[in-house]
């Protein structure tokens, strides 16, 4: 006959355990990209400056929600010959708007304004947690907008006092132009000028050349009244502005100043401003 | 040699006291040449281009806007714009219709004319800013949907007059049993 001893101890025969569990998926994660939001001003580049583009996209994984790498949506947007803009921190997930399969993120892509108008292809990629792989798409596309725009600097053009009958007088300032959009400008660029009058008299903008380099504004371009004159020569492709692209600067002369016009104050408060213009 | 003086009565004067800085003016479309409006015989669409007036020193403008170009399809409802300062979001409307004897295949040009309205400067010239708009517009055959939307209208048309006709015939009718 065995015998058995009792002993008695302080521990307990069972207790309750947490455990979890976490099942990673194998299938990899598919993406849709909302751009249909993108419309009107939300695709029109800004004067000089960075345009947002934000769009929404949905991040789909049959293994369940919880198998999308929320950190790892990233978008970027392409276009043949022109520099890739992206958003360097990813896409912002948007919280509350979790499905059982599914993950919705905001994706913001910041353009500039000599980025090329036309499509873009929007690039989205996403990494799945169980098969580490990352998945990516580029079936969509926004239009961004083409951008006519021009800075000139400063709006007013001077002469110190000329003397009738004098011959090649410069302007005492010359007229700095910016390309502020994504429009190629060369061989674009006019001047629409007007006559000068002081009363009744006037000088002729006959008398009146432009030109493109400092010492040979006196040979330019000759102004018609009222007519749009294209300078010949000027060159303002799209470009970044900080890099000393996509400017121009255009100098005055008056050639002869007539000797069949009286003395006196001439401008342009008669015939009204004139305008450096895109054609 | 009176006529050469420097400062006497032989001179004359272009001087502005105080030169303004920068001006800024930008017209953004979604259409240009190359990337056409695309629409159909008797079809009527809105294009809305966008003016600009960003910049440091920004400044008012006013707009004067006109089709220079393509004026036989293309119409604007206004012709000067206020373009507050720091603003991108001031639209120009350029309705495209269509006339219903236009052939598919067949292209057109728009230009929409912007110029700033600048007042002179007093003793001196002043500097406006100014820009062609130009879009391709191309002449495309009707999709099914439209053909269908029209064939649909046509039916309503038909049905409403011959609802007319009937209750004016009952009414009629009606009124010579009364009499």
């Amino acid at each position: 006959m065995r015998r058995f001893k009792k002993t008695i101890t302080g521990r307990a025969p069972s207790q309750t355990t947490n455990v979890s569990v976490t099942l990673i998926g194998t299938d990899p994660v598919s993406i849709v990209v909302w751009n249909q939001t993108l419309v009107d001003t939300e695709v029109d580049p800004t004067i000089g400056n960075t345009q947002n583009i934000t769009f929404n996209v949905t991040v789909y994984d049959v293994n369940g929600a919880g198998d999308i790498n929320a950190s790892s949506v990233k978008a970027w947007a392409s276009k043949t010959d022109e520099a890739t803009r992206s958003n360097t921190t990813g896409c912002t997930e948007n919280s509350g708007e979790d499905t059982s399969n599914s993950k919705n993120f905001s994706c913001t892509i910041t353009m500039w304004y000599w980025d090329a108008p036309g499509a873009w292809t929007i690039n989205v990629s996403a990494s799945d947690i169980g098969n580490l792989s990352t998945n990516s798409t580029n079936h969509y596309n926004f239009s961004y907008d083409q951008l006519q725009s021009i800075d000139i600097s400063p709006s007013e053009v001077f002469w110190n006092s000329v003397a009738i009958g004098s011959e090649n007088n410069t302007a005492g300032n010359n007229t700095i132009i910016n390309n502020s959009g994504n429009y190629n400008i060369t061989g674009n660029l006019q001047v629409n000028a007007t006559n000068l009058y002081n009363g009744a008299n006037f000088l002729d903008v006959g008398n009146i050349s432009v030109g493109l380099d400092t010492g040979s504004e006196c040979n330019g371009t000759v102004m018609v009244n009222a007519e749009n004159t294209g300078i010949t020569g000027a060159v303002l492709e799209k470009g970044n502005l900080s890099e000393g692209n996509a400017n121009e600067t255009i100098y005055y002369c008056i050639t002869l100043v007539p000797t069949t016009i009286p003395s006196g104050t001439y401008d342009t408060t008669t015939e009204g401003a004139w305008t450096i213009r895109i054609s | 040699m009176e006529n050469k003086k420097i400062f006497g009565a032989g001179t004359i004067i272009l001087a502005v006291l105080m030169l303004s800085t920068v001006m800024a003016f930008g017209v953004s479309s979604p259409y240009w040449k190359g990337n056409p409006l695309q629409i159909s015989p008797g079809e009527t669409k809105v294009v809305k281009i966008t003016y600009q007036n960003i910049g440091d020193d920004a400044l008012d403008l006013t707009v004067r806007a006109e089709i220079t170009k393509g004026s036989e399809i293309a119409s604007l409802n206004k012709q000067d714009y206020l373009v507050r300062a720091g603003t991108k979001d001031t639209t120009v409307e350029v309705t495209v219709s269509m006339p219903s004897s236009a052939t598919a295949g067949s292209k057109y040009q728009v230009t929409l004319t912007s110029s700033s309205v600048t007042p002179g400067a007093e003793g001196g010239v002043s500097l406006g800013v100014g820009m062609d708009t130009t879009f391709d517009v191309e002449v495309v055959p009707a999709t099914e949907e439209e053909l269908a939307q029209e064939t649909d209208y046509s039916g309503i048309v038909i049905f409403v007059c011959l609802a007319i006709i009937i209750i004016s015939i009952v009414l009629i009718v009606v009124i010579k049993k009364r009499r």
